[in-house]
């Protein structure tokens, strides 16, 4: 954590201000994080305001110990998700409800229809993978952070990070050629 | 299959994707079975990358949790100096009842030492 970012938290500690700047520094990151991990806008909404309440009141307990605020955001969002999956006992479909499809220059809608069509087919696939595998393609894909970042959210080594990218990438290629075992996870 | 060359080419090669490498991935001359492997993950993890392009919260909501969060920090800020301002005052009222408290006592030791020396002087 840069020492910038170690001071404004220090800060958002007991001024408002403070804490208003980190909220607009991660509010998308969490947001997207969490809107992969629940697969529609409104519960995304949600929580990632759960997710901004529970580090406010909790920002006092907050000890830079070598993990980031990001990191430990992270895991606030990770937590409140797991309980709200466990409220569900239910995969939710990858709704993509108002995702406005890419429409490239010479693409015919047809085809766009089905590029979405495959999209959420292999989002609706992933959300079949135990919860940490989730995390980890979110984190990486949707995110864009770096397999150091990952472990310190995900409570790994970088060497581990690595290996899970392979079990996941074989777990979800299975899946994706054989849709009946698909159908019956 | 799983060998710590294709683990390591299949990371870097998933930086790649994730456009965290600018470098390509460096050779770790795999064996064609390992090389075999990691052509057929590399799909899998493209279309992935794909699926999982970044969304935005929409504008109105960012702004309304700003403002919601925001007024909760200040109440909460207000609440905690009302807080400690409150325990200061009692914590000086419970100061001043055990001084009052304490001096009553030695007066009282003093009075009952007193009164004995006096009632011993009668006799």
């Amino acid at each position: 954590m840069s020492a910038d970012e170690q001071a404004l938290v220090e800060r958002a500690k007991t001024d408002p201000e403070a804490f208003a700047i980190l909220y607009e520094r991660y509010v998308q990151k969490i947001y997207n994080y969490v809107y992969y991990r629940v697969g529609n806008h409104q519960d995304a909404e949600d929580l990632t305001a759960r997710t901004f309440y529970r580090a406010m009141d909790h920002i006092g307990q907050f000890r830079q110990r070598g993990v980031p605020f990001s990191a430990w955001l992270y895991r606030i969002a990770h937590n409140l998700m797991a309980n709200w999956h466990r409220d569900r006992q239910r995969h939710q479909v990858v709704a993509l409800e108002d995702a406005a499809p890419d429409l490239e220059q010479g693409v015919e809608p047809q085809q766009v229809a089905e590029m979405e069509e495959e999209k959420d087919r292999l989002l609706a696939t992933i959300r079949c993978l135990p919860p940490e595998r989730q995390q980890l393609l979110v984190l990486k894909f949707a995110e864009g952070l770096s397999n150091a970042e990952i472990g310190q959210i995900m409570g790994r080594s970088e060497g581990a990070v690595k290996s899970l990218y392979y079990r996941t990438l074989v777990s979800l290629r299975e899946l994706l050629e054989d849709p009946a075992g698909f159908e019956r996870n | 299959m799983r060998t710590r060359k294709l683990v390591e080419a299949l990371a870097q090669n998933i930086d790649s994707l994730a456009g965290l490498r600018i470098d390509p991935p460096a050779d770790q001359s795999l064996s064609p079975a390992e090389q075999a492997v990691l052509v057929s993950l590399l799909p899998v993890a493209a279309r992935v990358k794909q699926a999982l392009k970044p969304v935005a919260p929409s504008p109105a909501f960012e702004a309304r949790l700003r403002e919601s969060l925001l007024a909760a920090a200040i109440r909460r800020a207000e609440e905690q100096r009302h807080g400690s301002r409150d325990s200061f005052v009692q914590r000086r009222w419970v100061l001043i009842g055990a001084a009052a408290g304490s001096i009553l006592s030695v007066v009282g030791v003093v009075a009952a030492v007193l009164w004995r020396q006096r009632s011993l002087a009668r006799t």
